[in-house]
């Protein structure tokens, strides 16, 4: 170990600590939502916070949840007061706002968005989601290409 | 109790191994220049996917319904998030807009 690579992890974890805490408190809502959840379906809380270290997921643990509640399948969305509702959507957008950093990404986004709010009217499911990203992106290079083709230089 | 342990090995694991996976494989290779593209393209059209329709669909009956107030607090909520480029501010500001929005009665508009 070189003497300074306690002050380069520590400026590592600091970067990281700061990447990393808005989507802690973007999530705080939804684990507050889960806990209760969890609970009035019968999980001790050793349980909920077992679920919570060892599951890399958010939805899998609702879906989860409702499936030992006894109700196999079936949305389980909780109704929360606050505009708890609203955090994870609000996220979200902030996340895809982040992702929005050439007009490509932009008209990306936006046949991919059309396209899954067309395919969610017509089949069940959440296929639509899918579908409607990998045409999107699909299209996506295909315009990205044909333009770069034509100008190079401002790609 | 040993179930539950056992249910949750296995979802800890389903759920961890894809996100492992390409990660682990995807980054010491060099891939096509298409393919980093369209990569890069996955992340926003994913995103969008999933937003659109949760704001401009009924969650009860799948139907399209352009008056939720989902979707118009949406709007100054994309505006802060891209002036601000705070996740944490645009959080608490949508959860307090979308707050708000449960407040206000569509009978306050009737005289438009």
């Amino acid at each position: 170990m070189i003497p300074t690579s306690f002050a380069v992890r520590s400026t590592t974890l600091k970067e990281g600590l700061n990447a990393g805490w808005p989507i802690c408190l973007g999530y705080l809502p939804i684990g507050m939502a889960f806990g209760v959840l969890a609970q009035k379906a019968g999980l001790t809380p050793l349980q909920i916070g077992l679920m919570s270290i060892m599951v890399f997921a958010g939805s899998a643990q609702f879906i989860a949840v409702a499936m030992l509640a006894g109700g196999i399948g079936g949305r389980f969305i909780p109704e929360g007061a606050l505009g708890i509702d609203y955090a994870l959507i609000a996220m979200f957008i902030c996340l895809l706002i982040y992702q929005i950093r050439k007009l490509i990404h932009l008209l990306t986004a936006v046949m991919a968005g059309l396209t899954a709010v067309i395919l969610a009217l017509i089949i069940p499911g959440n296929t639509h989601i899918v579908i409607a990203s990998i045409a999107a992106a699909t299209v996506g290079v295909m315009i990205q290409r044909k333009v770069m083709r034509r100008n190079p230089d401002n790609g | 109790m040993a179930d539950y342990l056992l249910l949750l090995l296995g979802m800890g694991l389903v759920t961890y191994v894809p996100r492992w996976l390409p990660l682990h494989y995807l980054s010491r290779r060099s891939l096509p220049e298409w393919f980093i593209q369209w990569l890069d393209l996955i992340p926003p059209a994913i995103l969008s996917a999933l937003l659109l329709p949760a704001l401009t669909l009924d969650g009860d009956t799948g139907h399209l319904d352009l008056l939720r107030p989902e979707l118009w607090v949406a709007l100054p909520t994309f505006g802060f998030a891209w002036w601000t480029r705070s996740l944490g501010g645009t959080v608490v500001v949508g959860m307090l807009l979308f707050w708000l929005a449960g407040k206000v009665s569509p009978m306050w508009f009737a005289w438009l």
